[in-house]
């Protein structure tokens, strides 16, 4: 056996190596095992058709964890983030399209254009939602305290968080406990009339979930992309060079600390002795010693995968099991010859520095979700489409560009068939379809696609189910429930074993808050122990 | 509904209803001596259930409890003195229980002990 780690880190997501950085710079002896030759995990940036760069999972960032940022100097290791003024464009099917940008008046404007009753509640609309917004991240960024609490710091967690949400004031604190329940629908039912308006918001309440926009909880999952700012919601968030680039600056800025990373090393075992864990097993049947197991893996990759069965509880193993990670997304990677023609963006490149989501109205999500619940490929998807290469060159040859789409929803487990060859290409059809309808002449610019099913997404990238966020952010599956009650403060029931992916809270989304929850949680039992 | 409730959709409401049960039941249909048809609309004007909601609000998580009708009035007071509620609206809801009626009696004779 080689030289025992302090800690062996078991995937390299950013998460992972954000965890990974943290516990380095505190001084202790870290590997990085990575099955794939890159690091990145889904935050990966590949030439997945010659001469064009992709991100190949997730193509724009979450609420990049600032402590992070800060902490780790990203910038020096290279990272640039770039928030084009442009956030949403949404193209609307015979009638005018809306865009959502940095700008409020500008937002203001063109939803005017669809109702100046909108356009006139806009502004009220994220004053009202900014105290629940502020609160969600507050939340995001603490460790969820055990319930029922088991330690005074449970109690002290818990009390903090009510007297946070009480300090907001009385009327404030009763509507964030009345809308996070909500749907999105039944949000936007009270605030807005226009259907490209609740089409394009009602998107950001089910991205990456296997529901639909009237499906309680969605209203959640919206509010956590808003921005308490006058901006109303996020801005479109894009890494420079594309996504890899921000998991190449993890790797180096934990590197730099001293950490090591092994690519193309498969963990097929974490080992234990006297249940507490003692090493991993590598699939070619190197082990390697560690003190402690850090699992960047999805929780039912972990624990039903990788760690001895005999080692757990069954009731346990059964609650892991029920976690659900119904994945909902497909991805679809074109190289085209020329930016896509919507309505009005010709000579406006700027229209297309940002996302760019086909979802005009809450009805045609909700219907792109019906096909799905019973097993198909929605008909007419929802789409959220980036093209970097319009702000960032590199990605693609001179006058070409590199466009990246998210397609839902489109099912990992299909009722009928597999996602064989011919259901790939129905899929890259599909989306080439839909955006051809809302830019016409878009098919003939295509010079070649590259199709990721959710077969893909879980083979290639190990995304249990195909879910990206490890486990639905769902209202069930949140905060002290993430994953599981048992590991929601990123130990488990084996001691000396962590997680620290997207599986714990806060959950999913290019952020890394996870990787720096876990890293203070294992540094905390640490101290503990000392 | 979509273009609203009128008696051609009542009855044909009603047929789909029997069609129903006679999948089942196939000796209802001969069985009938008499049909009433209530439909949503009826259930608005006849019995006063707004919208045709029988639980006077809808019974989901962000209309229950501190939160129904509305938070700040879910005690079986309004904003207008000597003004309450005791119905289905109010906490703990519909379904035929009489704990709103209890819980709103209970609440008039804290304030009004005679």
């Amino acid at each position: 056996m080689s030289e025992r780690y302090d800690a062996v880190l078991v995937g390299a997501g950013h998460n992972g190596l954000v965890c990974a950085a943290y516990l380095a710079r505190a001084g202790l002896s870290i590997l990085v095992l990575e099955r794939r030759e890159v690091v990145g995990g889904a935050a990966v940036t590949e030439e997945l058709i010659s001469g064009f760069r992709f991100d190949s999972c997730a193509h724009r960032l979450g609420q990049l964890d600032r402590r992070v940022v800060r902490d780790l100097g990203l910038g020096r290791h290279g990272l640039q983030v770039r928030r084009p003024e442009l956030a949403v464009l949404a193209p609307v099917l015979g009638g005018e399209r809306l865009a959502i940008w940095r700008d409020p008046e500008r937002t203001t404007e063109e939803i005017r254009r669809h109702s100046p009753n909108d356009a006139a509640r806009w502004s009220r609309f994220g004053a009202e939602m900014a105290p629940a917004v502020r609160f969600l991240r507050h939340v995001a960024e603490a460790t969820p305290p055990e319930l029922p609490p088991a330690a005074s710091r449970d109690l002290l967690a818990y009390l903090e968080l009510g007297l946070r949400l009480r300090l907001l004031g009385r009327r404030e604190m009763a509507e964030i406990m009345r809308v996070l329940p909500m749907s999105a629908a039944e949000l936007l039912d009270e605030w807005f009339a226009s259907e490209p308006l609740r089409g394009v918001l009602a998107a950001m309440g089910v991205n990456g979930l296997f529901m639909g926009p009237r499906s309680a909880g969605t209203a959640y999952l919206l509010l956590s992309g808003l921005s308490p700012a006058a901006e109303v919601v996020r801005p479109t968030a894009l890494v420079t060079g594309g996504m890899g680039r921000l998991t190449e600056a993890l790797a180096s800025a934990a590197r730099a600390s001293g950490a090591r990373i092994r690519t193309g090393v498969e963990v097929e075992r974490i080992l234990t002795e006297k249940g507490k864990v003692s090493a991993v097993a590598l699939s070619d049947g190197e082990e390697i010693a560690a003190a402690r197991v850090v699992s960047n893996v999805d929780p039912k990759r972990t624990f039903l995968g990788l760690v001895e069965p005999t080692e757990l509880d069954p009731e346990f193993v059964r609650r892991v099991r029920n976690v659900r990670t119904r994945g909902a997304f497909a991805k679809v990677h074109l190289a085209l010859a020329e930016l896509p023609r919507f309505d009005g963006t010709e000579g406006h490149p700027e229209l297309l520095e940002g996302l760019i989501r086909i979802s005009p109205s809450l009805d045609y999500l909700e219907r792109a979700y019906d096909d799905a619940k019973y097993g198909g490929l929605s008909r007419s998807p929802y789409l959220e489409a980036v093209i970097p290469s319009v702000t960032d060159p590199t990605l693609a040859p001179t006058g070409q560009h590199a466009m990246s789409v998210y397609v839902q929803y489109a099912p990992h487990d299909l009722k009928e068939g597999s996602w064989d060859a011919g259901r790939r290409e129905v899929l890259g059809d599909r989306v080439v379809e839909t955006l051809s309808t809302y830019a016409p002449g878009f098919a003939d610019t295509i010079l070649d696609r590259h199709v990721t099913t959710p077969a893909d997404l879980e083979e290639v990238y190990g995304l249990t189910g195909g879910c990206a966020s490890h486990g639905e952010m769902a209202l069930d599956q949140l905060f002290f429930m993430r994953p599981v009650p048992e590991c929601a403060q990123y130990r488990t029931p084996i001691r000396d074993l962590y997680l620290c992916g997207a599986g714990t809270h806060p959950g999913g989304g290019v952020g890394g808050t996870a990787g720096y929850n876990a890293a203070r949680e294992v540094l905390r039992a640490g101290k503990r122990a000392r | 509904m979509k273009g609203g409730w009128n008696d051609e959709k009542r009855e044909a409401f009603g047929d789909a209803v029997i069609d129903t049960l006679c999948r089942f039941a196939p000796n209802v249909r001969g069985a009938i001596i008499h049909r009433q048809v209530l439909t949503p609309a009826d259930m608005e004007e006849t019995f006063g259930l707004t919208e045709g909601n029988i639980f006077h609000g809808e019974l989901s998580l962000h209309q229950l409890f501190f939160l129904r009708p509305t938070s700040a009035w879910a005690n079986y007071r309004t904003p207008l003195a000597n003004l309450y509620q005791c119905g289905s609206g109010t906490h703990p809801g519909g379904g035929v229980c009489g704990a709103p009626g209890r819980l709103a009696a209970e609440q008039i004779l804290k304030e009004h002990r005679p």
